[in-house]
């Protein structure tokens, strides 16, 4: 999955990370700041027993609002990229919506839907699917007309538009947002899920740091940082697979 | 046999209406090739969409041996000025992509993919993308596509202008001996005076201001072998340079 020289760049920046962290903690040798090892020791040991089910809880949540973004934003940025009548009627009102900070409902999301997952993933897919449908749109946008011409000339339908050009050319696109938006997703997740639960690593990081427990925190936000790496570079594996012909 | 008759395209872009040409006439017998050439600007990408049911509302009438033109109901390929491959198939792909829009049960046939390839020059290169590719060998791949789908029509924009001389030279050629075999009715659009000798049946010269087609010849030295060396090529050629001259200038 990754190439070898990008595996050992990231065993580096690993390295020089924990080697600045561990320097910070020797010199301010404060409780809130533990050394790494001692975090890494305190990770192994409570991992599997502990950390584990909060760990799939977010990522089921992050996967599940991504899922839903890219099955309501792909087709609605399609349609807005291809035709401009959708375009004309949609963009007016997803360019009033975008900039509302979704985090700001949250307090009505949860009145509507519950404390429960629900709230959680509907939270995640408002985050992210505005960008998935801007960049779907602005990626078949930039597709030269004449690309279609051959096409049209052997009567292809809708769906064959859709198949050999449109998925194709704004793949690209559509990866770029979806990394973006998981960054601000794992942020936001992280809030959602202090409240009303008992599972997920926002609650785990929360409730080690009200236990006053700071090895248990670290090793929390640890593992959420990993969760969120994990996700980057599948992310970036995925587009160097399906936009290969990009780098070529 | 393709049949044109009183064609006017009219494009509208902010509410502006602009004709491009008015009652453009025109017959073209089956298994045959048509060169249209003319100044920029005169109209003949025009002419070519909408031969390639690109253009759709003219005025006229546009029929394949008396059936109005349809890209559903007859196989047209066409081959844009800049080949119209798709970036992110592969040459493969490419080239497979005209039949299965075609004709979506139909299997494909390897062995007529791989021969047309050979017949190009160029085999070995199935699983290269556009852009690792030369604007000739692109040229060829987009050759190979249309003539799998062995059309009732192909229309090609200016197909080798972008290429260099002796790359255009060689592409004609193979353009040349394909088309030979297969003889689909063929219109291409170029400014190059001896490409449409070359590779014109019919050649068909447009003019600007106004836009209409001023001459036609029947082209007696089309296929004949090494024709380019030839002194009759030449006296041809420059006949029509010639015409040409006059044409362009004084209206
Ligand atoms: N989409 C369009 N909208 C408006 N005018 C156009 C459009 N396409 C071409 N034209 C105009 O039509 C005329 C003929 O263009 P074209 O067919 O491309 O000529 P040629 O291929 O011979 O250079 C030109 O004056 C051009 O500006
Ligand atoms: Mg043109």
């Amino acid at each position: 999955m990754l190439e070898k020289r990008t595996f050992y760049g990231y065993i580096s920046a690993i390295i020089i990370l924990f080697a600045i962290w561990h320097l910070v903690a020797v010199i301010l040798d404060l409780p809130i700041i533990p050394q790494p090892f001692m975090v890494l020791d305190n990770l192994t040991a409570i991992f599997i027993d502990e950390i584990a089910i909060h760990g799939l809880y977010s990522i089921w949540r992050i996967i599940a609002g991504v899922f839903l973004a890219i099955i309501v934003g792909v087709p609605i940025g399609v349609l807005m990229g291809y035709f401009d009548k959708f375009d004309r009627f949609l963009a007016p009102i997803i360019y009033l919506t975008y900039p509302i900070p979704k985090i700001a409902l949250l307090p009505i999301l949860m009145l509507l839907c519950g404390l429960g997952e629900m709230s959680k993933i509907i939270m995640i897919f408002l985050i992210i699917v505005f960008q998935v449908v801007v960049s779907v749109r602005d990626g078949i946008r930039s597709i030269p007309k004449e690309i279609y011409y051959p096409l049209y000339s052997l009567g292809a339908n809708f769906m064959d538009i859709f198949k050999e050009v449109l998925f194709n050319a704004s793949m690209p696109n559509f990866l770029t947002s979806i990394r973006i938006a998981l960054a601000t997703s794992i942020s936001v997740l992280f809030f959602t899920e202090t409240f009303g639960s008992q599972y997920g690593m926002g609650y785990f990081i929360m409730d080690a740091w009200l236990r006053v427990n700071y090895l248990e925190m670290y090793s929390g936000i640890i593992v959420l940082s990993f969760i969120g790496l994990i996700l980057f570079v599948f992310t970036d594996f995925l587009e160097k697979k399906i936009c290969r012909w990009q780098y070529k | 046999m393709i049949e044109i008759k009183d064609l006017s395209v009219t494009y509208h872009s902010n509410k502006e209406f602009y004709k491009v040409f008015t009652d453009i006439n025109l017959t073209i017998p089956t298994g045959s090739t048509c060169a249209l050439i003319g100044p920029s600007g005169s109209g003949k990408s025009t002419i070519l969409k909408a031969l390639a049911g690109i253009i759709t509302d003219f005025e006229g009438s546009i029929a394949i041996n008396d059936v109005p033109l349809s890209p559903t109901m007859q196989t047209i390929g066409f081959i844009p000025q800049n080949y119209g491959l798709l970036p992110w198939k592969n040459v493969y792909e490419n080239i497979c992509l005209g039949v299965k829009i075609k004709n979506k049960k139909v299997k494909i046939d390897k062995n007529a993919v791989k021969s047309i390839m050979h017949n190009l020059g160029i085999a070995g290169l199935e699983h290269r993308y556009p852009n690792e590719l030369s604007g000739g060998q692109q040229q060829r791949v987009s050759l190979a596509r249309s003539f799998l789908l062995k059309p009732d029509l192909l229309l090609m924009d200016e197909p080798f202008s972008a290429l260099d001389a002796i790359t255009r030279e060689e592409i004609q050629d193979a353009f040349l001996i394909l088309w030979k075999r297969y003889s689909p009715l063929t219109v291409l659009v170029t400014h190059y005076v001896e490409e449409a000798v070359y590779l014109g049946q019919k050649i068909v010269i447009l003019s600007t201001n106004p836009r209409r087609i001023s001459k036609v010849i029947d082209n007696p030295i089309f296929g004949v072998k090494n024709i380019r060396k030839q002194k009759e090529f030449f006296e041809l050629c420059s006949t029509i340079r010639n015409f040409i001259k006059e044409d362009w200038t004084t209206c």
